[in-house]
C-alpha cells in the first residue's frame, strides 16, 4: 500500500491511518541496557504498529525531532509544548528496515547517555538481542545484568 | 490524499440535542497499551515501545508526545482468579512527577493484601489508557 503524502497531517491522524491500514508487526529484536550502575537492566521492547510505521516510510517524524521537543521540556520555565509542529511539518522518514528502526527507537527512547558511548566502558551498557536471548522466565528479573561474557549466540540478560 | 476528512464544529441528533466536535476530540483516547510484561498487543494507539524496567516497573513511550505533563491516564490489571489480593493497580509510578513526561509515563503494577503492602507485581496483562491535549 502505497503511503499517502503525510506531510503537514498531525502525526497522530497519521498513526491513526497505519492503525486502520497496516498490519502490526511484532518485532523479535529488544533492546537491553543499563542506565544506572545499582539497578538491573531495562528491557526496550518495540511497538507492532510504531515498527508497522517504520517499515513502510513516510510515516515517522525524523528523530532529531524529538530530541528538539526533548530540550524544550527540559528548560526550567517549561509548561508546555509551542514546537509540536515539527512533529507534523517536518518531512517523514522514509522506509526502514527493521534494524534501521530499532536503531531510531533507540535513539529515540533510550536515555542519551546511554546510546551516546555504550560501548566506552569496561563492558557494554547496551546490546541489541533477540527475545529468545532473554531469560526464559521472569522469576528473577530484579538481578538481570547484561552478561559480562557477550557472545551473539548466547543468552545477553542473566 | 486518501485521509477523508469532515470538519464540523457541531453534531446534532435529531432528538438529543447537539454536541460541540470539540467535547468529541477531547474525549478521545490519546494513547493506548495493553501489554503482557512488556510486550505491547497489536490493538495499540500511539505507542513506540514499551521499556520495561523490573518487576511490575515499566514506561510506555509515545510516539505523538503530549503537549504538557497535565495528561490523564487510567490502568488496570488483570484480576487473578482465586487472588487473595485485596486491590491490584497500574498507575503512575509513587505519584512521582519526575516520572511522567510528555513523550512517556513510568507506570507500576502491584497487588495490596490486606496484610502485607505493596508488592510490585507481573500481572498477565495490563492497560493504559491516557487522554489530554497532543504536541
Amino acid at each position: 500500500m502505497e503511503t499517502p503524502q503525510f506531510q503537514g497531517t498531525h502525526l497522530f491522524d497519521r498513526l491513526c491511518w497505519a492503525k486502520e491500514n497496516l498490519e502490526p508487526h511484532q518485532s523479535d529484536y529488544r533492546v537491553v541496557y543499563e542506565d544506572k550502575i545499582d539497578e538491573c537492566a531495562k528491557i526496550l521492547v518495540p511497538d507492532p504498529n510504531w515498527m508497522a510505521c517504520a517499515l513502510q516510510g513516510g510515516i515517522l517524524p525524523p528523530v532529531q525531532v524529538y530530541w528538539e521537543l526533548a530540550k524544550d521540556e527540559a528548560q526550567p520555565d517549561f509548561k508546555k509544548h509551542t514546537r509540536g509542529y515539527l512533529l507534523h511539518n517536518t518531512e517523514p522518514v522514509e522506509a526502514m528496515t527493521e534494524e534501521q528502526a530499532i536503531e531510531y527507537l533507540i535513539m529515540k527512547d533510550c536515555p542519551q547517555h546511554v546510546w551516546r558511548d555504550y560501548d566506552s566502558g569496561n563492558k557494554p551498557k547496551m546490546v541489541i538481542c533477540r527475545k529468545e536471548q532473554l531469560p526464559a522466565t521472569r522469576e528473577w528479573r530484579n538481578a538481570w545484568k547484561i552478561s559480562e561474557e557477550l557472545a551473539t549466540d548466547e543468552t545477553v540478560a542473566a | 490524499m486518501a485521509l477523508g476528512k469532515i470538519k464540523a464544529d457541531t453534531l446534532e441528533h435529531s432528538t438529543a440535542g447537539t454536541v460541540d466536535t470539540q467535547f468529541v476530540v477531547d474525549g478521545s483516547a490519546k494513547a493506548r497499551g495493553q501489554h503482557a510484561a512488556g510486550t505491547l498487543q497489536s490493538g495499540s494507539l500511539n505507542h513506540s515501545s514499551i521499556t520495561d524496567h523490573a518487576t511490575g516497573s515499566f514506561s510506555h513511550n509515545f510516539t505523538n508526545s503530549f503537549a504538557n505533563i497535565l495528561y490523564s491516564h487510567v490502568g488496570s490489571a488483570t484480576y487473578n482468579q482465586g487472588s487473595s489480593s485485596a486491590l491490584w493497580t497500574y498507575m503512575r509510578e509513587d505519584g512521582s512527577a519526575g516520572d511522567t513526561a510528555t513523550g512517556s509515563i513510568k507506570v507500576t503494577s502491584a497487588y495490596i493484601l490486606s496484610s502485607q503492602n505493596r508488592t510490585d507485581y507481573d500481572f498477565a496483562f495490563v492497560d493504559l489508557i491516557c487522554f489530554g491535549d497532543l504536541a
